[in-house]
């Protein structure tokens, strides 16, 4: 085993599985790349889901149901077998998501995915938690190793976005339904156009104004899902209304866009994408999210030169990447977000002896539910925000119990399984000094190199 | 929780807020010295449960809600406070209260989460994040959540500390002295360690078993709440969010106990701030109220007109304020709610201005943007 599989298992992939880290150290910048280049992308089970379509045909029935009765009490009746679904759905989509991170053998294309699907993030309250997963599964997983512009398309014009960021509520002032309804006083929303150019693409420091983020909003007018009107394999699905999309052309950051309909948002989004500030917020993230709250200027200065010179090829971005070396000097810096915590601990010793209790209340008790994110931001990607006071006491009780109920997993196997050669003296000491092997399992749980990544 | 300043003093009264007040010694507004509590009750509170209008319409829309009449506390002047507010009830007759009747914000649409997310931003087009953090930036003072994480209405450029009761349960101070010397090495890790320990010192550990799931029970929040504010350095600001006031069904017995959980919250509140109650202001109120008669399932759903409590030595008391509607026919919003006579945002405004001192500029600009008038009189002068 070598210092440098263990970065390749532990920074870049999501915790050691047991042998995992031998594995990676025969060649671990081969082991990282075969991720990524490999022809057979991972297969995602799906058995017991459902699609974007599915969910979304499922809430529709119940809608449709509540509204046919007026009486609270039959109400309350016709929509309990809904909820009983919704439950059994939510927690199938939360357990597929977490055992494929813990069973995976291709651990660093996860976490990629991962990092994709908060940049794009989409959060639901109750049953719109469903649509939020479906939209990590078909908008983000498939494409997170092409071109980011092909990413930022599948990810925006996807009805979960769509519906999440208000844009099925947007009607162009002056369409075709925009001047018949108006006095409905139901018009643009600008949810959408400014979450994109804010958080996924060129950020405020590209100096875009109001009057971009408005046109971009016109523009996005009639992006929407299909309704029950359309044949059942269209219902549910992303969907073009003209009649819903305000006419004309429109100007953004000084480019002018003619009046090309559904293709008009699709220009622009292609050009945000291709907007230098885009490349230095992706490279930017993406650095950040590997080494540290601030990342190194210059690993996020080659990035954003390798996105500009390949159009945004992410796969080109990933091996700046795996060849960074600051990405395989640095000693672990980042805190694990509680999911990344809870899956490298996982991938050790099993999905279930993680959770001591419900896997809902162990993620809010954390204050990281999937798919919940609090703002189209996403879960913050810094470890300042993870390791407060409040939430260090709650890592430590947790890890406390997870050594109670599994008093019998070897502390020192885990130690030289999960970590390897990133193991510090303090904590090999502190495990051989613990008075039990619960309290090492504690001990190796909570060190910094374990809580670090 | 969130630490302002890379310094940190081991030894403080109280760690966990120290490490957020360290470098800002400049309590200048006086806030530590008036402590300011925002009591939020999420799912749509039925104020005509809590304060009960004794006339007819209140008989004919929802017998069936009103507790035994001899059980109701009178307060004389044609409302009754429901009987599980025994305290708040004393609090009224010290002059430590008062209720204001069919308060609404601007939102009408009766969705709980969206009418939360406007109650606890109130700002307009450009701004986004909470009032009562704008509030804390204007005044350099130090919040306090009560909670997982950082509720809404604090959420902004300020940095806010918050707390909750343990995950599982609490483990050794041996245990912890071991981690302390693991993390000899790791700055960060060594200062959130410290402070939180640092924070047990001062008792504000909870008994598990007294807390299910990790759910905050209300007495506990709130005397938690109230003992990390009267410590000294503690937070001028702070708030909590107590969940579950959905009563669509079975309302009468759900909200007995919810209000009594409540009101002993409160008094465990007033005993824990000891002194600084005289000078204490504590705003509670929820998202909307509820509809004026009683459903099919004995309960009520989501309306429009709720009810604010005023609580606190600071409170010009011992009164209800703003404007009644009532509950005829024809007052009510679109037929079925308590219509929307006093807006929240003016009521906020009034508390921030007499009770912290805010100038209406930094009011109308910074704290509540597109708001009118301020309500007057609430505050003691």
């Amino acid at each position: 085993m070598t210092l440098k599989g263990a970065i390749a298992v532990t920074r870049f992939g999501l915790g050691a599985r047991p042998g995992e880290i031998k594995l990676a150290s025969q060649n671990p910048k081969k082991w990282l790349r075969d991720q990524i280049y490999s022809n057979k992308p991972p297969v995602f089970p799906v058995k017991g889901l459902r699609t974007t379509q599915g969910y979304i045909a499922e809430k529709k029935s119940l809608m449709d149901a509540r509204k046919a009765e007026s009486d609270d009490a039959v109400r309350l009746m016709v929509s309990k077998p809904f909820n009983k679904r919704y439950i059994a759905s939510a927690q199938a989509e939360l357990a597929a998501r977490f055992n494929f991170g813990v069973e995976t053998s291709l651990p660093f294309h996860e976490r990629l995915t991962r990092f994709w699907s908060n940049h794009f993030s989409v959060s639901g309250r109750s049953r719109d938690i469903l649509t939020a997963a479906t939209h990590e599964r078909e908008a983000v997983r498939p494409f997170i190793s092409g071109k980011f512009k092909n990413l930022a398309l599948n990810a925006i014009l996807h009805p979960s976005m769509v519906f999440y960021l208000n844009n099925d509520k947007s009607i162009g002032p002056n369409s075709i339904v925009g001047l018949v309804v108006r006095h409905k006083q139901r018009g643009l929303n600008e949810n959408l156009a400014r979450e994109v150019m804010e958080l996924h693409t060129v950020t405020p420091k590209s100096g875009y104004t109001q009057s971009d983020v408005t046109d971009f909003a016109r523009a996005l007018t009639g992006w929407t899902i299909a309704p029950k009107r359309h044949p059942e394999d269209l219902r549910g699905m992303i969907f073009f209304n003209s009649r819903r999309h305000e006419p004309g052309s429109r100007k953004i950051m000084g480019k002018t866009y003619l009046p090309t309909g559904k293709l008009q948002a699709v220009a622009i989004i292609t050009d945000l994408c291709n907007h230098p500030e885009t490349a230095r917020n992706i490279s930017y993230k993406l650095a950040r999210h590997f080494t540290a709250d601030v990342p190194p200027p210059s690993l996020v200065e080659r990035l954003t030169k390798e996105f500009i010179k390949t159009d945004g090829d992410l796969k080109a971005l990933y091996a700046v990447l795996i060849e960074a070396p600051e990405l395989w000097n640095a000693p672990a810096q980042k805190i694990k977000t509680p999911n990344e915590l809870l899956t490298s601990a996982a991938r050790y010793m099993g999905s279930t002896k993680v959770f001591p209790t419900w896997p809902r209340d162990v993620y809010e008790g954390f204050g990281q539910t999937p798919f919940r994110a609090p703002t189209p931001e996403g879960w913050p990607d810094t470890s300042q925000a993870w390791i407060g006071p409040d939430a260090l006491m709650k890592r430590i009780e947790w890890s406390n119990k997870v050594a109670q109920r599994n008093s019998k997993v070897d502390a020192r196997a885990f130690l030289k399984s999960a970590l390897g050669n990133r193991v510090s003296k303090e904590t090999t000491q502190a495990i051989n000094q613990a008075e039990s092997n619960q309290q090492a399992l504690v001990m190796m749980l909570m060190s910094p190199e374990f809580q670090r990544r | 929780m969130f630490i302002a300043e890379p310094k940190f003093s081991r030894r403080t009264a109280l760690g966990l807020l120290a490490a957020a007040t360290v470098n800002q010694p400049s309590f200048a507004t006086g806030v530590a010295d008036k402590p300011f509590i925002f009591i939020l009750l999420r799912g749509g509170m039925d104020g005509l449960s809590a304060l009960i209008p004794q006339d007819k319409e209140t008989v004919d829309l929802r017998q069936k809600l009103i507790p035994e009449h001899s059980e109701l506390l009178d307060l004389k002047n044609g409302f009754s406070l429901h009987p599980s507010f025994k305290s708040v009830n004393n609090f009224y007759k010290a002059g430590d209260a008062s209720f204001i009747h069919a308060c609404s914000t601007s939102y009408r649409s009766r969705s709980h989460f969206d009418a939360q997310d406007f109650l606890e931003v109130l700002g307009s087009g450009q701004v986004h994040d909470g009032w009562l953090n704008r509030a804390l930036k204007a005044l350099g003072g130090n919040g306090l959540a009560l909670a997982r994480s950082i509720p809404l209405a604090l959420q902004g450029e300020t940095r806010v500390a918050n707390w909750s009761p343990p995950l599982f349960d609490e483990v050794s101070p041996d245990l912890l002295d071991r981690l302390s010397n693991l993390y000899v090495n790791d700055t960060e890790l060594t200062r959130s360690l410290e402070s939180a320990q640092d924070s047990k010192v001062e008792g504000m550990s909870i008994n598990r078993r007294s807390s299910r799931k990790f759910t905050l029970e209300y007495p506990i929040a709130l005397e938690a709440l109230g003992r990390i504010m009267s410590a000294k350095d503690g937070p001028g600001v702070g708030m909590v969010a107590l969940n579950g006031w959905d009563t669509h069904l079975n309302q009468l017995g759900q909200l007995g106990r919810k209000f009594q959980q409540l009101d002993a919250g409160l008094l465990a509140l007033r005993q824990q701030l000891g002194d600084k109650w005289d000078k204490t202001c504590i705003v509670v109120c929820s998202e909307f109220g509820r509809t004026a008669a009683i459903n099919g399932t004995r309960g009520t759903d989501h309306g429009t007109g709720g009810l604010m409590m005023l609580l606190g030595g600071a409170v010009a008391g011992g009164r209800i304020k703003g404007e009644w509607p009532g509950l005829k026919k024809k007052a009510l919003y679109e037929g079925r709610d308590l219509a929307p006579a006093n807006d929240v945002t003016a009521v906020l405004k009034g508390v921030l201005r007499d009770h912290l001192g805010f100038d209406r500029a930094t009011l109308d600009r910074s704290i509540f943007p597109n708001s009118s008038r301020a309500f007057d009189g609430l505050i003691q002068s």
